[in-house]
């Protein structure tokens, strides 16, 4: 065990000028360094605040459920929570994978709201994608910083035999890096490109006549992807936008969440939700989440 | 630590060993080196960036992202002047700041 308070005081000292030399690197080359990093250049310009201040907070839904509570007494016995999740949603969706109504919408977050015990929507701060409901198809691993291959990837050997055949995407995710260097990735960063998803942001109602708020307001935007077959569900972020419309797939997920979610690409392709999670102060962990009952 | 463009022109392995000998874990010294690495590597980002003009910068990115310091170097040498002197006194001078801040503390312990 070394001397903590020497820690402290170097951490300290090391880190203030490591911030200084950043800060001011950042601020006057903030227009090349869009290039390389994920932080848009006008970040510094105090437009991604300004942006974030205007959160719109949803209410806490209420845990009544909407199946009936006679049927659920007698399904409790041969149910876990998982089932019953499974079951409610089978109820609400349409047996077709197509856009959900806005009713049927209301009735999917109410579901997960309870379930999941946070606040889940289709709509948040009064932006939706195309849809919430969706084909999901197999994305790669996405370079997370200049330099950032098949060989640098993965943090321990587990998770390189799990994921390694993935491979990695050829370009970059729709932001760019998601750390400007292997010296400033954060497990923020690595837990961001192993939970992603990509969208069709570029489909969302009102996009074209609002680039810059609608990607700013998609980048990294948290959400609860679930697999209404089986239950498994995993909170997620936007990391990338796609797949294209002629794909025939409506989203993509990172070779972590396929897994989890036990979806496969290809003729097999599935179904998937997926609804924003509000969570202005960022206190929702990424990956797997059990049902909260 | 990752080798990168700058990495042959300047050595900071003293750096290292001015850490190693303190009474630090070992994640606590990677912890440390790390503020260093990365200090360093905006520094050279801001030399390299500063000398170059507008047209030539995307080029420079790209072979950045890349990893490709071959390119880089051949980018670099047409497009500025004594860009490795810089990047060495730029380096030196950030390098030093820590070392500095090392010793204090150090006489301070």
């Amino acid at each position: 065990m070394g001397d903590s308070s020497l820690f402290q005081d170097l951490k300290t000292k090391f880190s203030q000028k490591h911030e200084e030399i950043k800060s001011s690197v950042i601020e006057k080359h903030k227009n090349s360094l869009a290039l390389i990093t994920n932080y848009p250049a006008q970040l510094s310009a105090g437009v991604m605040g300004a942006a974030l201040l205007v959160t719109n907070t949803l209410p806490i839904l209420p845990t009544q459920s909407l199946v009936d509570n006679k049927s659920m007494t007698v399904e409790s016995s041969v149910l876990n929570p998982t089932g019953f999740l499974i079951s409610d949603l089978q109820k609400v969706l349409p047996t077709e994978v197509r856009p959900l109504t806005l009713d049927e919408e209301k009735n999917v977050s109410e579901i997960l709201s309870r379930d999941f015990k946070m606040p889940i929507s289709a709509e948040l701060q009064g932006i939706r994608l195309n849809r919430s409901y969706g084909l999901i198809g197999a994305e790669q691993h996405l370079a997370r910083y200049p330099g950032d291959t098949m060989a640098t990837h993965f943090q321990n050997a587990d998770d390189s035999q799990k994921y390694y055949s993935s491979g990695m995407a050829p370009g970059l995710g729709a932001w760019g890096y998601f750390a400007p260097s292997s010296y400033d990735l954060t497990q923020e960063d690595i837990d961001r490109e192993k939970y992603y998803i990509a969208t069709q942001t570029f489909l969302a109602p009102g996009f074209d006549e609002n680039v810059y708020k609608y990607i700013t307001f998609f980048k990294h935007r948290k959400m609860l992807v679930v697999n209404p077959e089986n239950g498994h569900a995993m909170v997620v972020v936007i990391g990338d936008a796609g797949p294209g419309k002629s794909t025939g797939k409506h989203l993509g997920g990172s070779p972590e969440v396929m897994k989890y979610l036990e979806r496969v690409d290809g003729a097999k392709k599935g179904p998937v939700l997926y609804f924003f999670i509000d969570d202005p102060e960022d206190e929702i962990p990424l990956g797997p989440i059990e049902i909260q009952r | 630590m990752k080798s990168q463009f700058y990495s042959h022109l300047i050595e900071i392995e003293y750096l290292h060993e001015e850490l190693d000998v303190l009474d630090l874990s070992d994640s606590e010294k990677d912890e440390l080196k790390k503020h260093v690495h990365s200090s360093i590597h905006y520094v050279a980002l801001d030399i390299v960036l500063s000398e170059l003009a507008p047209e030539h910068k995307k080029t420079f990115i790209e072979h950045l992202n890349s990893a490709n310091h071959d390119e880089l170097w051949v980018h670099l040498k047409e497009n500025t002047e004594n860009i490795e002197g810089k990047l060495i006194e730029a380096i030196r001078k950030v390098a030093g700041e820590f070392q500095e801040e090392i010793k204090r503390i150090k006489a301070k312990a």
